[in-house]
Formats: C-alpha cells, sequence, structure tokens
C-alpha cells in the first residue's frame, strides 16, 4: 500500500521559509500590517478557488508558480494599506496593485532559493466562483495566512531544477 | 526640491509619491521606463532621481549608465527589488549614489533620501 | 513588438491540427473570458522579451480537447483532464511564440482559470497580437500580451 505523502517528504523547506519572511516582510514594510504565517500544508487536488488571485511564474533555477488568493474584503482592505488609499475592486489601478503585490511578495523570496531564477509578470484573476490550477508536476504547498484585515493564502508549486 | 520619479509601476509610482509628499516634496515628476526618463530630464532638471531597475523599454541601470555618460551629476537612488550584492555593487559602478531594496518603510525612504542629499551637498 | 494576426492563426491551426486532428476557422476577436463556463490558460514569457499568452475557450472546448488528447469520451474527462488539455495547448503557443522572440527568454509554467465569472488581467501589459477561430463550434482566442506600461505626464 502507497505511503501518504507528507509535507517534509513533498517539499523542500527551504522554498517555503523564503515566501513567509517576504510575504511578512512585504506587508509589514509596505503596508504596516502584520501578517502571520499558519503551518503550511500540502494541496488536495489542483484548483484553489478565491476572488481574487494574483499568479507569477518562477522559471531558471526554481520553476513553477505561485498565487496569492485572498477573498473580496480582505484584498481591498490589504490594497488600501498598501497604496494608502482606497481602491474600486476590478479598476485597472486595482490590478496594477494586486500585480505589485505578488511580484513583490516573488520578488522578496527570490534571492533566497537557491541559484539565479526570474519572475514573470504577474497576471490577476477577479470574479467568483473560479478556479485557478497550476499546472505543475510538484506537489503545491498552501500556506495559510492571517492579517487584522482577514485570512488569505500562498499557494506554491516551485522546485528546484535538475543541474540549476 | 525637484525629484524625478521613475518605476514601470503606477502602484509603486503612488506610493512613493504618497511618501514624497509626506516628506514635505511635492515638485515631483513621474516617468514610466529609463526612455521615458531620459525625454524629460531635459526640460525638468531633477535635483533627485529615485529609480526602479527591472522596466520595459529601457531598464533602471541603462538609464543611469546614459544619464551619467551626460556628465549629469544629480543624486540618484535606485529603488528595487534587486537584493543581491552583486546588483547593488554594479548599480554604485554604474553611478548610483543610494540603494533602497522593495519592500521599504516609509521610514528607511525617508532617511535613505536625507543621507543621499546631504552626501551629494558635502562632496 | 506586434505580432501579424495571420502568423498566429497558422501557428494554432498547425497546432490543433497536429495535436487534436481538428480544423480551425478565423473568428472576430473578442475579450476574454466571455463564454457562459470558460477556462483561460496563461502563461508568461521572462527574459528578452517579457510578456504572456492568454488562451481563452469555452469549457465544452477544453472537455473536447482532452477527450481526444486522452483518448477518452468527452462525458468521462474530469476537471483536471481539461486543465491539462487546455494548458499542453497553451504551453505549445507559448514554445512556438518563444522561437520567434530574441534569445534568452523563458517559459514559465501555465495557470489554468475555470469559471463562470471572472476576468484574467495581466496588469502593466498591452496585447500587441490577438486571433480568435471558431473549432467545432466553440469560439476559442488567443491573446499576446507585451509588458509595456501607460504613459506619465510629459515634462
Amino acid at each position: 500500500m502507497p505511503q501518504a505523502q507528507t509535507i517534509e517528504s513533498a517539499v523542500n523547506p527551504n522554498l517555503v521559509t523564503p515566501f513567509i519572511n517576504s510575504v511578512r516582510d512585504v506587508f509589514d514594510k509596505m503596508a504596516g500590517v502584520k501578517i502571520t504565517a499558519q503551518e503550511p500544508h500540502l494541496k488536495a487536488g489542483k484548483s484553489t478557488g478565491h476572488d481574487i488571485s494574483g499568479i507569477i511564474g518562477f522559471s531558471g533555477a526554481v520553476a513553477g508558480s505561485v498565487v496569492v488568493s485572498f477573498p473580496k474584503a480582505v484584498a481591498e482592505r490589504l490594497v488600501e494599506a498598501f497604496v494608502r488609499m482606497p481602491l474600486e475592486c476590478g479598476t485597472p489601478d486595482f490590478v496594477d496593485a494586486v500585480g505589485e503585490l505578488v511580484n513583490m511578495i516573488a520578488g522578496s523570496a527570490k534571492p533566497y532559493l537557491g541559484g539565479v531564477a526570474s519572475i514573470s509578470l504577474p497576471s490577476v484573476v477577479i470574479g467568483q466562483g473560479y478556479t485557478v490550477a497550476s499546472m505543475s508536476s510538484t506537489p503545491c504547498v498552501i500556506i495559510p495566512c492571517s492579517s487584522p484585515h482577514g485570512d488569505f493564502a500562498i499557494e506554491l508549486c516551485i522546485a528546484r531544477q535538475a543541474g540549476a | 526640491m525637484k525629484i524625478l520619479l521613475i518605476d514601470d509601476s503606477k502602484t509603486m509610482r503612488n506610493i512613493q509619491k504618497a511618501i514624497l509628499t509626506q516628506l514635505g516634496h511635492t515638485d515631483v515628476l513621474e516617468a514610466s521606463d529609463g526612455l521615458d526618463a531620459l525625454s524629460k530630464v531635459g526640460a525638468y532638471q531633477p535635483n533627485l532621481i529615485l529609480v526602479d531597475w527591472n522596466m520595459p523599454n529601457m531598464d533602471g541601470i541603462t538609464f543611469v549608465k546614459q544619464y551619467r555618460a551626460k556628465g549629469l551629476k544629480t543624486a540618484i537612488i535606485m529603488v528595487t527589488t534587486e537584493a543581491e550584492k552583486a546588483r547593488i555593487v554594479e548599480a554604485i559602478t554604474a553611478g548610483v549614489n543610494n540603494y533602497v531594496v522593495k519592500p521599504f518603510t516609509p521610514d528607511a525612504l525617508s532617511e535613505r533620501i536625507k543621507e543621499t542629499l546631504s552626501r551629494v551637498a558635502a562632496a | 513588438m506586434k505580432f501579424n494576426p495571420d502568423d498566429i492563426m497558422m501557428l494554432a491551426g498547425t497546432i490543433w491540427e497536429s495535436v487534436l486532428s481538428l480544423p480551425i476557422e478565423t473568428d472576430e476577436p473578442g475579450s476574454v473570458g466571455n463564454h457562459p463556463r470558460s477556462m483561460a490558460a496563461c502563461i508568461q514569457i521572462s527574459g528578452a522579451w517579457n510578456g504572456a499568452i492568454l488562451l481563452d475557450c469555452p469549457v465544452e472546448f477544453a472537455r473536447l480537447a482532452a477527450s481526444v488528447m486522452f483518448s477518452t469520451e468527452p462525458a468521462n474527462a474530469a476537471l483536471p483532464d481539461l486543465q491539462d488539455a487546455i494548458a499542453e495547448l497553451v504551453n505549445m503557443i507559448g514554445g512556438n511564440i518563444k522561437g520567434l522572440l530574441p534569445e534568452t527568454c523563458f517559459l514559465s509554467l501555465p495557470a489554468v482559470v475555470e469559471g463562470g465569472d471572472y476576468s484574467a488581467r495581466v496588469p502593466g501589459s498591452t496585447p500587441v497580437g490577438r486571433v480568435a477561430f471558431v473549432c467545432q463550434g466553440h469560439r476559442v482566442s488567443i491573446v499576446i500580451l507585451e509588458k509595456t506600461r501607460e504613459e506619465t505626464a510629459a515634462a
């Protein structure tokens, strides 16, 4: 009988810790918001559902994708703290701000992942009742995050590349 | 004081502009990349330039090299997510006076601006 | 950098023919996510050129593609099969577009969105190529986006 995959066996912690540090750092410094990261766990299935999702790709020494997903109300409050003004959900400025947050979280983690990696342009999905699937053969890790404005999650589907 | 703010992200420009306003700097001109900035520096003649590294059309490091190649001495602060030591050395070598890694606190940006301006004034 | 719609159509036609053995017919370009229940696959290119490719289609087309690619009945294709099929198509499109770009560019892994009420956007980018076509009655669109930013006020 095959053994159930555990987070310890499936995921390199050296790839998870930099994101926990970067999400805390970005929100603390740029928005003055304290983030508490909960215990990471393996994602069941491929899809994640939320109202607002920022997706960014990694290539090079580390490949895969990172999705930061927020409920709408949480995204609105965090974006307001980040840009220091309220922005209406769905407007180009709001989409740009979500993209910049995700870009900054990924960019701050990048130097600590080992090797030379590059990050893509972020994409932002806004809606209701949709799912986002990262098409990676790598097990995905969910880092649940809490803030005074509500909870959100980071989904990591990244792995070091052989020979990188 | 005239400040030229170069960043391809409107969000980042708005954030930095808000911090600069809090510091009492209201004469701020925005540029969305190095090319856009080069087309504006002649007429605007800034006293301080804040420039991002990764931008389309012309990146920040190319802008700094081309700006310094004109013999212009205005203080430049690189504000970027590029945190590797080699990148910082590359920027300083190209002619950047100071370096701020994103994410930054308003206080950290403010301190770097003050520090840079006093260093340039003393030189 | 602009992409000629005829070149994108030819590229899509070749992929659709070779992978799905299905012909495509040109249609008028529309917006992403305008089907009752749709899927959007996004793949990003970074390096010497920075941008993204968005493939948008109805879920029913994804089901058809999955049934062909995985040799199963459309009704038996589950959501992960649909996601895999659309991801594979956008990956092939991305790989071919990358071949037209200056060295060196990297392709990200695709991400696939499925739902009835969403919009997928790439902030800080503008469309530089766009085609729409019909395949077995399903409307599919491909948009190529390049990283650019809006102009700021002149001095």
